[in-house]
């Protein structure tokens, strides 16, 4: 089991799952439809863009991530699955990470309502 | 780590080569505790209709198990910043005994477990069972070995706090078919603000417990490291006019954040929540108009056009706002928090337990109407709002990722939104040379047309937004007995010398 000082690994997690939040939030917010903003795909698509917010926040300040970006074909559904696996390589005992907890919470809800969706 | 039997520093007391393993299980303790960490995950990821009552008979289970392991883990002394861990842990085993107690009188009564919350009461007690056996002599003086330690602590916190939400969530969607299944039987419950809106009876009991429960094994976590907790999205308030007290702070923090940081992520979440808050506006006043509580003279379908316009203006601006920024740099944090506040204060009224409930149940919500009321008394204010976006959209400067820009140009031009440059009509408007470097560059003029056109559709569209919303907001009493503002409204009512309800007459 990891201890609680972060290393270089533990930020390129995190930044692996920075990314995938970032892919899987623009892919839900920015759909384009023909009739106004869908709800409940938006409401879903903003609690993706908090959690890339929560993660991104844990990163050290002006991080430049080395991780290569996601698939550009991954569903949303994907994108939200594979983040949460990353978070499982994580420390879950660091101050840097403290969040991180919360974090799983919310990725799982988040599975769970894109299943809802269809995503 | 490195493992040396000889060097006290590197013994490793949760390390998965290092504690001996048990005859009939191969894992070790570290093994053990993720695996019940996963088996949480996967839970919370797949609750069905019908789980909430195997789910709740075996949560006092897994928390005696987790106890067990917490009991088990040696104690470092001094205990430092988590000397309250042990109370936590306590008051969670004292509210499963009294949980335990409970459920065998009252409802789910008596009957099978969750086959997945007993795995992860197993794993957690075996893992208790493998450090009683060799891990008492664990050099708890040694560095390592305390960050051990307090990894597995937190790692079982952290599997209680998940699969305490599971069974959150379970009871969110019971209450959720009872409560459907007494309207098809013409008994319709009626549906609250505490917790959640089906937490009528029996459910709203076991909601309100084991909710007390999730939030102190999240806050141990977050509560060990007071910069995650100074910026943690409050606990829900269960009352009618929390949208409104987002909304309120939202804007707040918007001015703030605008005023000290206006940078591409801050004006993105900016964008991305209004667009969310006209989304959410659109349905609140579906809803109230089903539930037949907007006054009979609101022009509902011109609200709702307006809030519509308005959502896809602030979406698209927001979209080309994050051509602007680095994937890993957050929001601030202060504007995230009052992002989420907006976000949580909406699903409380408007979700059932994983999306957005049916219109006919929103429309029976208690706070359905004040949140309808607070969205179009903010149409106003979201229009200020716009005009402090697009002071930034001309600022000097503006640059971004080449790759991205480049990509948003050509798009640009293909949609015939943007022209490129007289005479560079056969050149691409960004150097393939920066986007080979992944230079950050200034904005080419195609890009920053489209940016100017964005800035000007979600003007216009919040402008069109509150000049709808006028006829409809209430005068502040204090300016109202003043005489010194009078609404549309009450300029058409004063040559009859009468007041029509308005807005203000809902929340009555």
């Amino acid at each position: 089991m990891k201890t609680a000082e972060p290393t270089s690994e533990t930020w390129e997690d995190l930044a692996s799952v920075v990314l995938l939040l970032d892919h899987a939030a623009r892919a839900a917010l920015d759909r384009t439809t023909d009739y106004g903003l869908d709800c409940a795909r938006y409401t879903f698509g903003q609690g993706i863009y908090l959690a890339w917010a929560q993660a991104c926040a844990m990163l050290p300040s002006g991080y430049d991530s080395p991780a290569s970006s996601p698939a550009a074909d991954a569903g949303v559904g994907q994108l939200l699955a594979a983040a949460e696996v990353r978070t499982r390589a994580l420390p879950m005992d660091s101050a840097a990470l403290g969040g991180l907890s919360q974090l799983v919470v919310d990725l799982c809800d988040l599975i769970r309502e894109a299943r809802a969706l269809g995503y | 780590m490195v493992t040396d039997p000889n060097e006290p520093d590197s013994w490793a007391l949760f390390d998965v080569d290092e504690l001996p393993r048990a005859a009939t299980d191969q894992r070790s303790v570290g093994e053990m505790l993720w695996d019940a960490d996963h088996c949480a995950r996967e839970l919370l990821g797949e609750i069905g209709d019908d789980d909430a009552a195997a789910l709740l008979r075996g949560w006092p289970a897994v928390i005696e198990a987790a106890n067990d392991a917490w009991v088990a883990i040696p104690t470092p002394a001094p205990l430092g910043p988590s000397a309250d861990s042990g109370d936590r842990m306590e008051q969670l085993q004292a509210s499963a005994t009294a949980i335990n107690r409970t459920l065998k009188r009252d409802w789910p009564g008596h009957g099978e477990s969750d086959a997945r919350m007993t795995q992860i009461a197993a794993d957690l007690s075996r893992s208790a069972r493998l450090v009683q056996r060799f891990g008492r002599n664990a050099p708890i003086q040694v560095p390592a070995v305390r960050h051990d330690i307090a990894a597995a602590r937190t790692r079982i916190m952290h599997t209680v706090h998940v699969a305490t939400h599971a069974v959150v969530v379970a009871m969110h969607h019971h209450g959720r078919t009872r409560y459907l299944d007494a309207r098809r039987a013409g008994e319709p419950l009626p549906q609250t603000n505490r917790h959640s809106p089906y937490t009528a009876g029996a459910t709203g009991r076991w909601i309100t417990r084991l909710s007390a429960c999730e939030t102190m094994a999240g806050e141990f976590i977050a509560g060990r490291f007071p910069h995650v907790l100074a910026h943690e999205a409050r606990p829900a308030a269960g009352d009618a006019d929390r949208f409104e007290r987002a909304l309120t702070g939202w804007d707040l923090q918007v001015h703030r954040t605008l005023a000290h940081a206006p940078n591409a992520t801050n004006i993105e979440a900016v964008c991305r929540t209004e667009a969310g808050i006209a989304a959410s506006g659109q349905v609140l006043i579906a809803g109230a108009r089903e539930g037949g509580r907007l006054p009979p003279t609101m022009a509902v379908e011109q609200l709702d056009a307006a809030l519509g316009s308005s959502g896809t203006a602030w979406r698209d601006l927001a979209a080309r706002w994050s051509d602007l920024r680095s994937p890993t740099t957050p929001p601030a944090l202060d504007l995230s928090r009052a992002a989420a506040e907006v976000r949580a204060a909406f699903r409380e009224i408007a979700h059932d337990a994983t999306t957005l409930a049916p219109l006919e149940e929103i429309a029976e919500r208690p706070a359905t109407a004040p949140a309808a009321t607070a969205v179009v008394s903010a149409l106003e204010s979201a229009a200020q709002r716009a005009h402090v976006v697009t002071e930034h959209a001309d600022t000097p400067g503006l640059s971004g990722p080449a790759r991205t820009l480049s990509r948003r140009a050509q798009s640009d031009i293909a949609a015939g939104l943007s022209e490129p440059p007289p005479g560079e009509e056969e050149h691409t408007p960004v150097s393939p040379a920066d986007i080979a470097a992944k230079r950050w560059i200034a904005l080419p003029r195609p890009v920053a047309d489209g940016l100017r056109a964005a800035t000007e559709a979600v003007l216009t569209a919040t402008s069109s937004a509150a000049a709808a919303a006028a006829v409809h907001t209430p005068v502040p009493a204090h300016l109202a007995h003043a005489g010194q503002i009078r609404t549309a409204e009450a300029r058409r009512e004063e040559p009859r010398g009468g007041s029509r309800p308005g807005f203000e007459g809902i929340r009555r």
